[in-house]
């Protein structure tokens, strides 16, 4: 008697079982997934190498076209603007030093320091009274934050008192 | 038979392997899928706000072609180039014309901006991702102008010099007072003069033009106004400024011995 081969193909699979045909399909689809990831990324990165050229392109007439004149004249603008907010009138200090100056002093010498927004002067006067009533006139006025007296002395060239005073601007 | 037994948990580790190894990396990893497309939408956001700048720029260009009188007061406050020769000249006229001898007029850049100025007249500020595209936009950078210190003497009366002061402060082209002292000065027979003299440091300024606009220019906010340029300002430099600034007249060539007056 002849052998007859009753396995059929049927019977093969049903021998891999259905987990493993589960996990073939999974299989399947992971690396239908890796190769779409592939071809979806390749088609961004040409993508975007046309928009960065297209880009570039507009960029070019942007650059060279009138938005420089544009952007420099708006730049103008804000500068000025902010240096419009810093100007202040020097000649305003010497009126308000001439204000508080009191008979029996003169001024040898002024030094505004715009950094310390302060002014330094040297003053001389007749007599060490009038100093102390110079120095009380320049705490007395507004505009000055701070008045610092310095050294008192006696010039004996002049013959007068030699006193220097810092004001500081408010 | 083996085989079929090692088949599956064969296929756990290859699948497994494959994500990490694979899928992953080229969904999420560097140059991956999700890099690319935030790339595109911020290549997209770039682009469109290109596209709004050239029409909002071609607007303010021909705003400027219009005003260009009007516009003038700016470019005298703050000036393209150093023009050193009209300080020179403006000052010296605002001496003579109050009756004070000028004693120095000497312009230089002032030491702590040249360095900088040297690399570049911008403050560049580092780039902020936007946070609804996520792209990243580069911060507008501030333009700072150069700086010029002038010493600038003089010798006359206290009334003229008060003059020369309020004439220099209301002169067209931005100055400032860094420093100003003013002293008595002595007669021959040792007696106080009538005359003082007085030092001024100024400080003038001056803008050059723009070689080539970067990628950080596009996020001026002028170019996002929709009111074009601000008028107001022109009209504060009108109230603060009013004394012309004369432009220098060539002197007349000579062509000989240059070490000898020509008369």
């Amino acid at each position: 008697m002849a052998n007859i081969n009753l396995i059929t193909d049927r019977e093969n699979a049903r021998m891999l079982g259905t987990g493993t045909v589960v996990l073939l399909v999974a299989f399947f689809i992971v690396i239908l997934i890796y190769g779409g990831l592939i071809f979806y990324g390749n088609k961004l990165g040409t993508d975007l190498t046309t928009a960065k050229e297209e880009y570039a392109a507009k960029f070019n007439i942007f650059a060279v076209g009138g938005s420089g004149q544009v952007l420099d004249f708006q730049n103008r603008l804000t500068i000025s603007n902010e240096l419009l907010a810093t100007e202040r009138d020097n000649g305003k200090d010497l009126q308000n030093i001439e204000s508080v100056m009191i008979d029996g002093v003169y001024l040898d010498s002024y030094v505004y320091d715009e950094s310390a927004k302060s002014i330094k002067i040297d003053c001389f006067a007749d007599s060490y009274e009038t100093v102390a009533k110079q120095i009380l006139s320049f705490k007395g006025d507004d505009y000055f934050s701070t008045v610092l007296a310095g050294e008192t002395k006696l010039d004996p060239k002049r013959k007068m008192i030699n006193f220097p005073v810092v004001l500081t601007i408010k | 038979m083996k085989i079929k037994i090692l088949l599956a948990p064969g296929l756990i580790v290859v699948i497994v392997v494959a994500i990490i190894w694979y899928v992953y990396p080229a969904y999420d990893g560097v140059d991956g899928v999700r890099d690319r497309r935030a790339k595109m939408t911020s290549q997209d956001v770039l682009t469109a706000k290109l596209d709004g700048n050239i029409s909002s720029a071609e607007k303010l260009g021909t705003e400027l072609r219009v005003n260009a009188t009007q516009n003038a007061v700016v470019f005298n406050y703050i000036p393209k180039g150093k023009e050193e020769e009209k300080i020179i000249e403006n000052l010296n006229l605002q001496a003579t014309g109050s009756t004070l001898a000028v004693l120095e007029i000497s312009v230089s850049e002032l030491a702590d901006v040249v360095a900088a100025a040297e690399v570049s007249t911008l403050s560049i500020a580092p780039p902020i991702a936007d946070p609804v595209t996520g792209a990243v936009v580069l911060e507008a950078p501030k333009v700072v102008p150069k700086k010029l210190k002038v010493k600038y003497s003089v010798v006359g009366d206290y009334a003229n010099i008060k003059v020369l002061i309020g004439k220099i402060q209301k002169l067209k082209r931005f100055n400032k007072f860094l420093g100003l002292d003013i002293k008595t000065l002595m007669t021959e027979g040792q007696e106080i003069s009538d005359s003082l003299q007085a030092n001024m440091t100024l400080e003038f300024n001056y803008l050059s033009e723009p070689k080539r606009l970067t990628d950080a220019d596009l996020s001026n906010e002028i170019f996002s106004a929709t009111g074009g340029f601000s008028s107001q300002i022109i009209g504060k430099i009108r109230e603060s400024r009013n004394v012309e600034v004369n432009n220098v007249m060539p002197g007349q060539k000579r062509g000989n011995n240059p070490f000898i007056i020509a008369k």
